[in-house]
């Protein structure tokens, strides 16, 4: 029985050199990499989700526990891939049209990518285009846009019609966020889910990927 | 006779000394000249190349000190904002002290009779309006544009136009881009009689945001080059969150704030020069355990006061920040966050001050809040008044005549000064309460539903109303609406 406890304590550390030692002792002794991602990995990463949610980390610690966890992804992920293990799920993200404002969609992929999702991100004035064609390029199953202010918010509705035009709304869940935005702007667009920040955006596609 | 006597006229603050402007100053030039800004917008990169900077990278532009002292040389020191009638208002030179400012709308507002958040309507913005019209120390009003009940390509110039029908105080707007800017223009030229007669006599003025860390985007830029080629009145702020989109340390925050500022007023002030700029800010902290943007973080207030003694420096006149918060109830926080918001921005002089009775993290506006924020800026004018020394307020000849176990109640010395008291219209004094205890935020909500319901404002001539209206319906065509969705 390979234990986990050293793993944790390394991504909740934020110690990617720890992470990393940890990680190879661990398939020298045999692990699955699908066991050292969901109980060493994701199981670190979840204290630490439990930790800032109580207030007792903050938010840059949680980046660097992140940064962590992907240095102990990269070691794992062709072993998954080579296994033909799923991934947890992947998340187009995105600033909508005439929206330069970065920081907070940066986190929330920061924080969804910490979690172990595959994150695309588009930057920020992504026209409803660009936004339909990632949806076709990389398939994803979720897209996330985020508008921060109340004039380039109705382009989140707008990239949701361009969607549904060309048959694409039902290939992806759709969740949005950003300052101006509330639960009921969500719904009256069309969109599956709003996350108010970070932290529960990650339980929002939790969420969604279950449905 | 008196000599080297110095008589304050209100009590002394700094924040920053002399020195540490200069070295905020020069860390910011060497910003601009050695690290550069991201311009969006290619006027902006031609004027500024054609001027001298260095622009091979739009994402680097390079502007030397020489460009920005000539920008300081030409900046207006003094802008004037006039009310809807034409009447001088509020004098910017950072000699008046600070004026503060309301919000009529936002994404949402505390209902004051079911004291519940609800969407913002448009008659809760006139509701608004009335409220800031009818408010003494609530100077004049910054929009934010983000009410959900109409489309967005008209929510600004209709909360504008709202405005203007219920309040005669001056007004800064957040617009959607260049071309409504211009629509709002010929609105406002209607209303003051012409556009020279705006430009001479504005009661209206605009805002753009540079993004942080160092971004000029395409839109605020162009909303600012109109501005400076109409002469309006613009308000140049960025918002930089220490730890997340500036160093998170209170200089490197500041720094980045006045490279934003200063970056711009270049290009205004080469497109034209003394185009009026009221410098901006608001420097707050991301708070690393929700991520939020604070809008009650002391650490704001005080990048606020250092940043206003760095504008003055300069003479310019500072967009402030005061009067806000993030609680989500009116109580203890909101009332203790908004106070010494205020008060800090008092004892600083930040010129226009603007968020009052912002809360939620700026997505509610309460109408009880502006009226609290009212009474607290009533306070606060008791203490910025200071203590004049003199024979009148010092009596030695009286308490000489009175010497002890006497009373001054009856003295006619008391009844000339006593009047000068400070009297609370909200907060309770009484011993006996006659209609048993109420808590303040009782107090506050009668007052708050007494104004709302009893304020007329002065109306704008009918003539005018007729004018603007026919305006509006071209707005309502627009997108397709017959009449504003009503609220409950």
């Amino acid at each position: 029985m390979v234990s986990y406890d050293a793993l944790n304590e390394g991504v909740i550390k934020g110690d990617g050199s720890a992470v990393e030692a940890e990680v190879n002792r661990a398939l020298n002794e045999g692990a699955e990499a699908r066991d050292i991602l969901a109980k060493g990995l994701i199981g670190g990463m979840s204290v630490v989700g439990e930790r800032f949610g109580a207030g007792d980390m903050f938010l840059p610690e949680v980046l660097m526990s992140a940064h962590a966890m992907h240095q102990g992804l990269d070691i794992v992920k062709p072993l998954l891939t080579e296994s033909g293990e799923k991934a947890l799920g992947s998340v187009v993200i995105g600033t909508v049209e005439g929206d330069i404002h970065d920081i907070g969609k940066r986190i929330v992929g920061f924080m969804l990518e910490g979690n172990g999702y595959e994150v695309t991100d588009l930057g920020t004035d992504v026209k409803a285009d660009a936004f339909a064609q990632a949806i076709e390029e990389h398939k994803p199953d979720i897209l996330g846009m985020s508008a921060m202010l109340t004039t380039t918010m109705p382009n989140m509705g707008k990239t949701i019609d361009l969607l549904k035009e060309k048959g694409l709304r039902k290939e992806v869940k759709v969740m949005v966020g950003g300052a101006p935005i509330n639960e009921q702007y969500a719904r009256s667009i069309g969109a599956d889910g709003y996350a108010p920040e970070a932290g529960s955006a990650v339980e929002l596609v939790k969420k969604l990927l279950a449905e | 006779m008196r000599a080297n006597y110095i008589q304050y006229g209100s009590p002394q603050f700094r924040v920053l000394s002399d020195k540490q402007i200069e070295e905020l100053h020069f860390a910011t030039l060497q910003i601009l000249e050695g690290t550069g800004v991201a311009f969006e917008c290619q006027e902006a990169i031609d004027i500024l190349g054609d001027a001298g900077a260095d622009v091979s990278d739009p994402n680097r532009v390079k502007i030397p000190s020489y460009m920005v002292e000539q920008a300081l040389r030409t900046a207006p020191k003094m802008v004037i904002l006039y009310t809807r009638e034409g009447e001088p208002a509020i004098v910017l030179n950072g000699q008046t002290g600070s004026h503060f400012g309301g919000c009529p709308d936002s994404p949402e507002i505390l209902d004051p009779y079911t004291r519940k958040r609800r969407t913002c309507y448009v008659a809760d913005i006139a509701d608004n309006a009335r409220l800031i019209d009818a408010l003494p120390n609530i100077e004049w009003s910054y929009t934010s544009t983000a009410h959900p009940t109409v489309p967005g390509a008209i929510a600004d110039k209709v909360t504008l136009l709202q405005f203007i029908l219920n309040c005669s105080k001056s007004i800064i707007v957040e617009v959607l881009d260049v071309s409504s800017l211009r629509e709002m223009i010929d609105l406002c030229s209607i209303v003051a009689g012409g556009e020279e007669q705006l430009r001479k006599k504005p009661f209206f003025g605009s805002s753009s945001e540079p993004v942080s860390p160092l971004i000029q985007g395409k839109d605020a830029m162009e909303k600012s080059l109109l501005c400076a080629e109409k002469g309006i009145p613009n308000v140049v702020y960025g918002m930089p969150m220490a730890g997340a989109t500036a160093p998170a340390t209170f200089p490197g925050c500041l720094a980045i704030a006045n490279a934003e500022i200063l970056s711009q007023l270049v290009v205004l002030q080469l497109k034209r020069p003394g185009a009026p700029v009221i410098f901006g800010s608001i420097p707050s902290i991301m708070d690393m355990r929700t991520t939020i943007f604070s809008y009650g973080a002391p650490e704001m207030s005080l990048m606020v006061g250092a940043l206003t003694e760095l504008c003055h420096y300069y003479k310019l006149p500072m967009f402030g920040t005061a009067g806000c918060t993030d609680a989500e109830v009116i109580g203890t926080q909101a009332g203790a966050e908004i106070t010494y918001q205020i008060l800090l921005s008092a004892l600083a002089g930040a010129d226009l001050v603007h968020d009052v009775g912002v809360f939620r993290h700026a997505t509610v506006q309460a109408a009880e809040l502006m009226v609290f924020a009212d009474e607290i800026i009533d306070m606060v004018k008791v203490l910025m008044g200071g203590i004049e020394i003199n024979g009148e307020t010092l009596p030695i000849d009286l308490i000489e005549r009175l010497g002890p176990k006497s009373n001054y109640l009856t003295e006619s010395h008391t009844m000339k000064h006593f009047r000068k008291f400070w009297v609370p219209r909200i907060f309770d004094r009484s011993f006996i309460k006659k209609e048993g205890v109420k808590d303040c935020e009782e107090l506050l909500n009668q007052r708050t539903i007494k104004i709302l319901e009893t304020h007329q404002p002065k109306p704008l001539p009918e003539d005018l109303v007729k004018e603007v209206k026919k305006v509006e319906k071209t707005w309502l065509e627009r997108v397709g609406l017959k009449e504003y969705p009503k609220r409950g």
